[in-house]
C-alpha cells in the first residue's frame, strides 16, 4: 500500500518553562526589602517558581535583603523550583553573599540569561 | 587626639539610616587615605547596626532617636570610631540571634556582619542609654 507523501499521524506540544526575572534597580535595605518581598511573594503566588533575581545593578544590599532572598527562596524550592542570583556588580553586594556564605546556597551566574538557561 | 568629627541625630526610621550611612561614607571620602573597600565594609556595618537599634531597641516607638558620633582619630592607630546611642530598650545578647553559616536563614546577621567588617564592636548600657562603639582600623 502507498503512503502519501507529507501525511503522518501525530501530536505536537509545548513544553515551555516560564522564568521570571526580577531586576532590582536600586538599594536593597530595610527600607525596599518590605516592597521587594510583596513583588517577589505575589510571582510565587501566581505560580512562578522559577526566579532569576538580577542583583548587577544592585548598588547596596543588607541583611533585610538578604532575609527577602532566602525568603523567596524557601517559598520556590518548596514549590519545586528555585531562585538563581545574577552576581551584584557592586563590591559591597557582592561582599554581603560571601560573608553570610549565601553565594553558596543560591545558583549564582554572571548574567540573567545565563542564570535563566540555569534551570 | 581626634582629627575629624560629624555628630548627627536622626529619628530612628529605616530610611533615617540612609543618612548615617552617607555621613559615614562622606568623613571617609574626605578625610582621605581609605581604599573603597574599606568604604563599602564601614558603611554596611554601621548600616546593619542602625538598623537593629531601630528594630530591636525601639521597635514600634517611632519617637526614638539615634545620636551618632563618627570620629577619625589619628593615634593609636588611624581608625574610624563611630558611636551610636539609643534611649530604647537594652540590647540582650541572650537573645540575639545566632547565625548558622550552613544553613540560609532569614535575619539575624546583622550583628555578625558587623564583627566581622569592623575591628572592634563594644555595646554598653550607661544612664539608661545603649551605646554602641564601633572601630574600623584605617
Amino acid at each position: 500500500m502507498e503512503i502519501g507523501h507529507g501525511q503522518m499521524e501525530l501530536t505536537i506540544s509545548e513544553y515551555v518553562v516560564r522564568v521570571v526575572i526580577v531586576t532590582p534597580l536600586e538599594r536593597i535595605d530595610a527600607v525596599s526589602a518590605p516592597v521587594l518581598r510583596q513583588r517577589l511573594h505575589n510571582l510565587l503566588d501566581e505560580g512562578a517558581n522559577k526566579l532569576v533575581i538580577d542583583l548587577s545593578t544592585v548598588p547596596f544590599m543588607d541583611s533585610a535583603g538578604m532575609a527577602v532572598l532566602v525568603s523567596a527562596l524557601k517559598r520556590a524550592r518548596t514549590a519545586g523550583g528555585d531562585v538563581r542570583l545574577v552576581w551584584p556588580q557592586a563590591e559591597g553586594a557582592r561582599r554581603i553573599l560571601n560573608l553570610t556564605r549565601l553565594d553558596r546556597v543560591f545558583g549564582m551566574n554572571e548574567t540573567a540569561a545565563e542564570a535563566a538557561k540555569g534551570f | 587626639m581626634a582629627s575629624n568629627v560629624v555628630r548627627i541625630s536622626i529619628p530612628a526610621t529605616y530610611s533615617d539610616v540612609r543618612l548615617v550611612d552617607q555621613a559615614t561614607v562622606e568623613l571617609l571620602a574626605s578625610v582621605g587615605g581609605t581604599a573603597a573597600e574599606t568604604h563599602q565594609a564601614v558603611e554596611l556595618a554601621v548600616h546593619e547596626v542602625c538598623t537593629n537599634i531601630v528594630e530591636h531597641a525601639y521597635g514600634e516607638d517611632s519617637q526614638g532617636r539615634i545620636d551618632v558620633t563618627i570620629t577619625v582619630v589619628e593615634s593609636p592607630a588611624r581608625s574610624l570610631v563611630v558611636e551610636l546611642q539609643d534611649n530604647g530598650k537594652p540590647f540582650d545578647a541572650t537573645q540575639a540571634a545566632t547565625v548558622n553559616l550552613d544553613e540560609p536563614q532569614e535575619g539575624g546577621y546583622g550583628l555578625y556582619l558587623a564583627h566581622m567588617l569592623l575591628d572592634d564592636v563594644q555595646y554598653e548600657r550607661s544612664g539608661g542609654r545603649n551605646i554602641w562603639r564601633l572601630t574600623k582600623i584605617l
